[in-house]
């Protein structure tokens, strides 16, 4: 099936450091406030923390590192669809596939509440659709957000012209 | 990371002056929670008003300052939208009392 078009908005490289994480979501926020279509403003906030998650994981696990370049993240706008690619030269993922989409158990005593494992569980809720894969190297990370609704102003933007 | 404090009553009110609550302050977040709680009256309200982001390990955060209340109960108040979607995405918000604002949350009865 072709890739449908999706336009160039945003790409940085950085290194795979914590320090660099909230910066990184900075600039990814402020390219997209301004650059994604109107409609897709109300899914800045699930870009942002679904990203952040991303990012804090490769930092973790898939290995801290200097190099520069060591973390890739872009982002395109199709229609009523927002993509960010975010990939990394670490460790691949466990057995080679995404983590499982279940969130830990809060049916459980007050002093065995879960301080982590939210992570992926934030990500798989908050986007459309998540893909992974290795290549070169790389663990490249696919996350889809979906944005535009029926209301008017959303059926509007779908009319303008390119 | 800054926290700011102030007793009312049974209750004290805890103000994080930061913007985010993410992994880059987690850790110190826990830590001066612990410094607030020690002397702290039986109820802690958390005023959230200044933040507008958090990630899974500022909600760790939280979690992990709630079971080193000591018995003290910790709500948490003035939730900005996106911290209220990580909140309700992972269900945290069944776990804690979330009032609309820090002084519904001292005109409420205490639980």
């Amino acid at each position: 099936m072709p890739r449908p078009r999706c336009e160039p908005l945003f790409a940085l490289s950085c290194c795979g450091r914590q320090s660099e994480i909230r910066p990184a979501l900075s600039k990814l926020r402020a390219a997209l406030a301004t650059a994604a279509p109107g409609r897709c403003a109300e899914a800045l906030d699930s870009v942002e923390i679904a990203v952040a998650e991303v990012l804090n994981n490769i930092v973790e696990h898939a290995g801290p590192s200097d190099r520069l370049g060591a973390i890739r993240v872009a982002a395109c706008a199709g229609r009523r669809v927002l993509i960010v690619r975010v990939s990394d030269d670490g460790r691949p993922m466990p057995g080679g596939r995404l983590p499982v989409r279940g969130a830990p158990d809060l049916a459980v005593p007050r002093a065995e509440l879960p301080e982590g494992g939210f992570g992926w569980a934030i990500v798989h809720e908050l986007t459309a659709g998540l893909g992974y894969r290795r290549a070169g190297g790389r663990n490249e990370l696919t996350l889809r957000f979906a944005c535009g609704d029926d209301r008017p102003e959303g059926r509007d933007a779908l009319k303008r012209p390119d | 990371m800054n926290l700011e404090s102030r007793d009312s009553g049974a209750t004290r009110v805890v103000a994080v002056r930061e913007e985010r609550i993410d992994a880059a302050v987690a850790i110190r977040f826990k830590d001066l929670m612990r410094e607030q709680s020690g002397d702290a009256p039986p109820r802690i309200v958390l005023d959230l008003g200044d933040v507008g982001f958090i990630d899974s390990s500022g909600l760790g955060a939280i979690v992990a300052a709630m079971k080193q209340m000591d018995g003290r109960r910790l709500e948490l108040a003035a939730v900005t939208p996106a911290v209220d979607k990580v909140f309700r995405l992972t269900r945290i918000d069944r776990i804690f009392t979330i009032h609309p604002s820090v002084e519904a949350a001292l005109a409420a009865p205490a639980g």
